[in-house]
């Protein structure tokens, strides 16, 4: 959806008007399209479709939002004059010519969401749901989604450029129900990717589907986890939700240009282990964080936020680069430069800094060797999410997966494990890092709405955490 | 506010064959002020609309939903229903929710509300940032708070007969502060929605305690980890209360997740403290007068009384698949019958004891099929009767439906904070693990 380019230079001066010195305007439609089955039966098949316009305006560090769920100029104009009325002054800056800057076409090798009929899409499904079905006479619910959207988005701002963008993105879900003596347990496999439906051939569903069953048969024989401090290895791929939620938000800039996050004042400052590298990368192949540009118009980029324990950066935008470079003046202009990475769920929300693709790079040891070095812990391997504080970077998350290691082995499976900690400390405590490196979809809550990310890390240990359960 | 016209998309759908249709919209004005630490920091104003369609066709049922309505969208949207009702669930006209149904109107539409502007809020907001910066200079770092006010209205229409309108306002704060001393820092955060007009003396009263509760989360203390008898406040009681009536919704118990799919008896599932009915009558912005599917939600029904389940909860759509009629309890407001004792007078009676204020992370801590819950809580360490201190870093868990059996006690306190008219409860055990 694009807006006529004289209607836009007239909406973009409207917003000026009153002495703002940068204005933007985000059009968004997309189309989505979501299949649902539980207990073997279709629960949902449901199209819709997401549309309207943001309206931002920027006064030095200050800043108004607006939307309305409308493409109509008049509206778009009467929005521009509203939000404009929340500054007083002249205008300084003139919108004359509007220049298209080219993105990244996109990739060819996506398969559009049309090429299946629903049918098509729904015999998929069924193959994983009569695979948990298959796995065992104790799964008493299979539920399996496939969620569809195609994004296409129109960035116009007063610099005098507008940029476009499509992001085509799929997931898919297989979750499985095992009930056992009046308690349930659940396992879960939800690949999503930055593409269209190559996911589903990359992806066989029957496997997916006996993996969710499996997971969900064996945790409903497990004992509770047992409580108290101890060392936590941390398995790869979805594991790396660690570093997301007790270090990723407090990394970004909308928190630390505010002053709101502990690590405000840490740049070029040790905060982790020097055994962690770690990044946010726009940029992974089909990553379902992954974008082209981000919704300022800013390509992404591939960014180091720790590099041998020491924070190199932050994740910044537009508004957080001025804010940062007005609050460190004498530094290199070049040290606070965006990164690529303002996101927001759709036009309801104004843009803020998120993350997108986030991990821990890989380091030297081996899973084996961190677990052989283990006497008495826990290992967790996945997890239903997690949440943080950023302003006191308290973190917790629940291990959906965890293993008792005794004497360096892995012995019982145990569940409901839930850890908190402060983020801060867990970095400068991870004292092992292997080499195994994977990365898992996930989506991320936070101001600017739902966005889709991927969190990664290899196998780590971190040396003391508290570990909460409500086994013995 | 956007003011639709869904006559010929209705007479559209009628020729294309579809047997009932129902469209839902909802349009809003709101505008909202954060202030940071005494300066405006974010501002916004917007104009939301949001539309859906419910249709029937060949005895399947589809929906399809958008952000706006005109005429050039009937051809998307008929053939997206038509795609939805194909592969849909079985259903009949007559479970769509038909006219001339009396509804209990609560007003809840103030102009006060509606009419105050966007300086009016900033001005305010800035009053209550400053007062609650310097109640505790010393210690308080940031402090930010918003405030928002949201006019909605709502109408539905359909091809049965139904024709429902409404009108709401709401002005709702919120403050998070940190406070610091040394290398310790905390933080605390509340939110409040109200029907009136808040005033500056309004929003001081409100932020006013969580600034002592934050001050306090200063000297927070370990305990050793273990079981205790808990004291758990409104926020937790509601959270446990609507995981409770979550089991007794048709879907899930049809769809085998449900624990108390087998608790259909007369025998207590949770104590016989705990009571629970619907309350469609309060004057509240929590108060859902109308179920899921725009039926009046019948005022003080009983789900749980003494502990004995007394209904499953029925929407239309799983009335019909089930062969039955909705009871309407679908989205209602859940009302605890209150006992007589206060919450000093609860403390007081404690020896030795842990009053959790409130859990956090439950979309991770909290499984919400088998209810085990291993949730991060802000917590309060009760010695010989009195809140000797905030306890450090520290997670509660257990088992929702245990715990609920294991009430020995609730309290007289009716609170609408969080989302249903809950009291709060003690609990005789629940284990907490506190980082050492």
């Amino acid at each position: 959806m694009e807006l006529n380019i004289l209607n836009v230079k007239e909406i973009l001066n409207k917003a000026l008007k009153t002495g703002g010195d940068f204005a933007e305007i985000f059009v968004e439609d997309k189309k989505s399209f979501s299949l649902h089955i539980s207990n073997k039966q279709v629960e949902g098949c449901q199209h819709s479709r997401i549309g309207g316009v943001g309206i931002r305006i920027r006064k030095n560090t200050s800043e108004i939002y607006g939307f309305c769920a409308s493409y109509d100029p008049k509206e778009l104009l009467k929005l521009a004059a509203k939000l404009s009325s929340n500054f007083k002054g002249e205008q300084t800056k003139f919108v004359r010519d509007m220049t298209f800057v080219p993105t990244k076409e996109l990739d060819s090798s996506i398969i559009p969401h049309s090429k299946w009929s629903i049918q098509e899409k729904l015999d998929y499904l069924r193959k994983g749901e009569k695979a948990i079905y298959e796995y065992s006479n104790e799964i008493v619910n299979a539920s399996c989604s496939l969620s569809e959207s195609d994004q296409d988005i129109t960035i116009y701002n007063s610099n005098g450029k507008y940029y476009k963008d499509t992001r085509v993105r799929t997931r898919v879900g297989f979750v499985a129900l095992a009930s056992f003596e009046n308690t349930f347990e659940s396992g879960a496999e939800l690949p999503g990717i930055f593409g269209g439906l190559e996911l589903l051939e990359q992806n066989n569903p029957e496997e997916l589907g006996k993996k969710a069953a499996t997971t969900a048969v064996n945790l409903v024989h497990a004992p509770l986890c047992p409580s108290g401090e101890m060392p936590v290895i941390i398995g790869n791929a979805f594991g790396g939700v660690l570093f997301h939620e007790a270090c990723g938000h407090p990394l970004e800039a909308n928190a630390t240009a505010r002053g709101l996050s502990v690590f405000a004042n840490k740049l070029g400052k040790q905060i982790a282990s020097p055994l962690v590298n770690a990044f946010d990368d726009g940029t992974i192949a089909n990553g379902y964080g992954t974008l082209n540009i981000d919704d300022e118009g800013n390509p992404t980029t591939k960014n180091q936020l720790i590099k041998d324990g020491i924070c190199t950066n932050f994740m910044i935008d537009e508004l957080t680069s001025t804010m940062l470079k007005q609050k460190n003046p004498l530094s290199d202009p070049e040290r606070y430069k965006v990164t690529g990475c303002s996101r927001r769920e759709s036009y309801r929300y104004a843009p803020t800094t998120r993350m997108t693709n986030t991990y821990i790079d890989n380091g030297t040891s081996t899973k084996e060797e961190i677990i052989q070095n283990t006497k008495k812990g826990i290992y967790c391997v996945s997890f239903t999410g997690g949440q943080v504080d950023p302003s006191t970077c308290k973190f917790n998350f629940s291990a959906s997966e965890a293993y008792l290691i005794e004497d360096g082995k892995i012995t019982t499976l145990v569940r409901g494990a839930g850890i908190i900690g402060y983020g801060h400390e867990v970095l400068m405590n991870i004292d092992m890092i292997a080499n195994d490196l994977e990365i898992r979809a996930g989506m991320c809550g936070a101001s600017s709405g739902s966005c889709p990310v991927t969190v990664g890390q290899p196998t780590l240990r971190v040396s003391k955490l508290t570990v909460s359960g409500s086994g013995n | 506010m956007a003011n639709y016209n869904f006559e010929n998309i209705l007479k559209k759908l009628e020729e294309k064959g579809f047997e009932a249709v129902q469209i839902i919209s909802k349009t809003s004005e709101s505008m909202s002020c954060v202030i940071l630490n005494g300066r405006v920091d974010q501002t916004e104003i917007n104009e939301d609309s949001s539309v859906g369609f419910k249709a029937l066709k060949n005895g399947k049922k589809g929906t399809y939903s958008l952000d706006t309505y005109d005429e050039s969208f009937d051809e998307d949207i008929i053939l997206a229903l038509e795609d939805s009702c194909t592969f849909g669930k079985d259903y009949k006209k007559e479970y769509f929710t038909e006219g001339g149904l009396k509804y209990k109107r609560l007003k809840r539409y103030n102009k006060e509300i509606a009419d105050l502007d966007l300086e009016y809020i900033k001005t305010l907001n800035k009053e209550w940032n400053l007062k609650i910066s310097n109640s505790k200079k010393e210690i308080i770092k940031t402090v930010q708070t918003q405030i928002a006010t949201t006019v909605t209205n709502f109408e539905v229409v359909s091809s049965t007969g139904l024709n429902y309108t409404n009108k709401k306002s709401v002005m709702d704060a919120s403050f998070e502060i940190t406070v610091g001393q040394g290398d310790k820092i905390e933080s605390a955060y509340d939110f409040k929605s109200s029907l009136d007009v808040l005033t500056l003396n309004d929003l001081v009263n409100f932020s006013r305690k969580e600034i002592f509760l934050a001050v306090m989360s200063l000297n927070a203390q370990s305990i050793k980890s273990g079981e205790y008898k808990v004291l758990l406040g409104h926020q937790p009681t509601s959270v446990f209360i609507d995981s409770l009536v979550d089991h007794l919704d048709a879907k899930r118990i049809r769809e085998h997740r449900s624990l108390l799919e087998n608790c259909f008896t007369e025998e207590a599932v949770v104590s016989k403290k705990i009571t629970i009915t619907t309350d469609s009558s309060t004057l509240s912005p929590i108060t859902s007068t109308i179920d899921s599917d725009f039926r009046p939600i019948p005022d003080k029904k009983y789900l749980v009384k003494a502990g004995v389940l007394q209904t499953k909860v029925y929407n239309n759509e799983e009335a019909a698949l089930a062969e039955t009629t909705s009871n309407a309890l679908s989205g209602a407001t859940l009302k605890m019958k209150a006992g007589t004792k206060s919450i000093d007078e609860a403390i007081a009676s404690i020896k030795k004891g842990v009053y959790i204020k409130s859990i956090t992370g439950l979309h991770a801590s909290l499984d919400y099929d088998s209810l085990n819950f291993s949730s991060p809580c802000e917590a309060y360490f009760i010695k010989d009767g009195k809140i000797a201190h905030r306890i450090s870093l520290c997670m509660v868990s257990g088992n929702i439906i245990n715990a609920l059996n294991n009430v020995s006690e609730v309290l007289s306190e009716v609170s609408d904070h969080y989302g249903n008219f809950t009291v709060p409860m003690i609990v005789k055990s629940l284990k907490l693990t506190v980082q050492e």
